[in-house]
């Protein structure tokens, strides 16, 4: 009798066992596919701006580029900017309410 | 012997073949297999985050010198460039920059500071005031007669001069072997000595009072340059061979026009004015015979092809007796002369050009204000590399 409890309770532990590291599993799994989705636009963002920092003249980098680069530096946004030099792509720290300060 | 290895095997096959153990191992593998991959996502998350403060902090430098530039005489600046804060040294030839991120790394850089940008046609491929040069190339951009790159004469006056150099000689006889008459000022040949030089000149610039030639050989002429060179020749540029370039310098070959002489188109391909021949500025003929300020790839007998690792930037006409490809900026003032029959090609391969807005090119007068060069990033902070010691230690007792 006790041993045929005690098989029954090996059963139910090897299930438990066995779903809680398949949800473990999917779990981590889940994570690292968000944290590789994220990487992977940020690898983008950063060879966009690569691309745009090579150019000679940064007045030919369009406002959808720069929009397009919103995330990549947290609380902050990359802007066109004059100076006596000529036009430079700088960083603006964002407000609470998204607008640059 | 049969049954006892049975009797011996058979608990641990029991065992083995139980549930807990089974999904135990099964949940190890499971695991195991979910932190290898978590542990590289990580690490390429690590990876990008280093090049994201990397390239916060390079863009912060940027901003922070060019807001610099605008004050005169200013020593060390400190300036907030969003949440990063930037020193700028001004050293003896060149700023030194710290850009010190939130998270506590700090990047540095050096950059020289320019007088302005070079003329935007540097940065071209192949830049020309007549399209049909475009056409003729394939490539380029058309630009004004006011975008043309003019030579710094200040720069040029305190340039070093050819006839100091040991890689220049002077040639009486070279002219009259590919010119039927020869030329009237002075011809240097660039030779260096074992068919490889390294152009050690004082400053950037090197003046040739006279024409320059670059005779013909089957092998390429080698230069190797430390530094940007530009060439500037008070004549007509003879080139009949190739031209390779080894370091990390850039080479420019500048034909100006001499007063009183003048610019022509070498219709019949004569090296000298005659009639047919189409004069490239306002007035009558004057001068030297050979004219100056052109630029000739290929001489009379010339097979094959030439490539020059080098920028041209003619003042008068551009002619071509091979088929000729530069991989550097291309300027074309006037007009491409083809003097072979069939027609040979010109190539602007573009290997590399300058970025006008933020490099120096030498003898060239620059356009707009005063700017930071381009960022080289230091591996290390150079201020504090170790200091040589002023006196040896004293001996040990």
């Amino acid at each position: 009798m006790i041993l045929l409890h005690a098989v029954r309770l090996e059963r139910v532990l090897a299930g438990l066992l066995l779903t809680a590291s398949l949800a473990g599993a999917y779990s981590l799994r889940r994570e690292r596919l968000t944290v590789d989705a994220l990487v992977d636009r940020r690898q983008e963002q950063l060879t966009l701006l690569h691309s745009i920092e090579s150019r000679d003249r940064p007045d030919t980098v369009a406002p959808t580029e720069l929009v397009a680069m919103v995330g990549l530096f947290p609380g902050l946004q990359l802007v066109r900017e004059q100076s006596p030099g000529g036009m430079f792509l700088g960083l603006r720290s964002l407000g609470t309410d998204g607008e640059s300060q | 012997m049969r049954p006892a290895r049975r009797g011996r095997s058979a608990p641990l096959w029991r065992f083995l073949g139980a549930p807990l153990p089974l999904v135990t191992g099964v949940s190890f593998v499971l695991f195991g297999m979910s932190l290898v991959d978590m542990a590289r996502t990580l690490d390429r998350a690590e990876r990008l985050r280093q090049a994201q403060s990397f390239a916060r902090a390079r863009i912060a430098a940027e901003s922070a010198a060019m807001h610099c530039v605008a004050e005169k005489g200013f020593e060390f600046e400190r300036v907030e460039a969003g949440d990063i804060r930037v020193c700028i040294r001004k050293r003896a030839a060149d700023w030194l920059i710290e850009s010190r991120c939130p998270e506590g790394s700090s990047y540095w850089f050096r950059c020289v500071e320019l007088e302005g940008a070079a003329p935007r046609a540097m940065g071209c491929d192949c830049a020309a005031v007549d399209p049909a040069v475009l056409d003729l190339v394939g490539t380029g951009q058309c630009i004004d007669e006011s975008e043309l790159p003019r030579v710094d004469a200040a720069a040029t006056a305190s340039a070093a001069r050819a006839e100091q150099l040991p890689a220049f000689r002077i040639d009486r006889e070279i002219a009259l072997l590919h010119l039927e008459a020869g030329t009237e000022a002075d011809d240097f040949v660039l030779a260096p000595a074992a068919g490889s030089a390294t152009l050690e000149v004082p400053g950037d610039i090197i003046v040739v009072p006279g024409h320059l030639w670059i005779e013909p050989g089957t092998v390429p002429l080698r230069l190797k340059l430390a530094r940007d060179l530009t060439i500037v020749v008070e004549g007509n540029l003879y080139v009949a061979r190739s031209v390779a370039v080894e370091g990390p310098g850039h080479l420019c070959f500048v034909t100006v026009t001499k007063p009183g002489t003048v610019a022509f188109a070498d219709r019949d391909g004569n090296g000298r004015w005659s009639p047919g021949d189409v004069m490239r500025q306002p007035g009558p003929f004057a001068g030297a015979i050979e004219g100056s300020g052109a630029v000739y790839f290929g001489l009379v007998g010339c097979r094959g092809s030439i490539r020059v690792d080098a920028g041209i930037v003619p003042t008068g006409e551009l002619h071509l007796r091979v088929d000729t490809t530069v991989c550097g900026p291309l300027v074309v003032p006037h007009g491409v002369t083809i003097s072979t029959v069939p027609p040979v090609h010109l190539v602007a391969a573009r290997s590399w050009v300058f970025r006008t807005e933020r490099e120096r090119v030498p003898g060239f007068a620059t356009i707009g204000g005063r700017r930071p060069g381009v960022l080289i990033s230091e591996s290390r902070n150079p201020a504090a590399l170790p200091e040589q010691a002023l006196y040896l230690p004293p001996p040990s007792r």
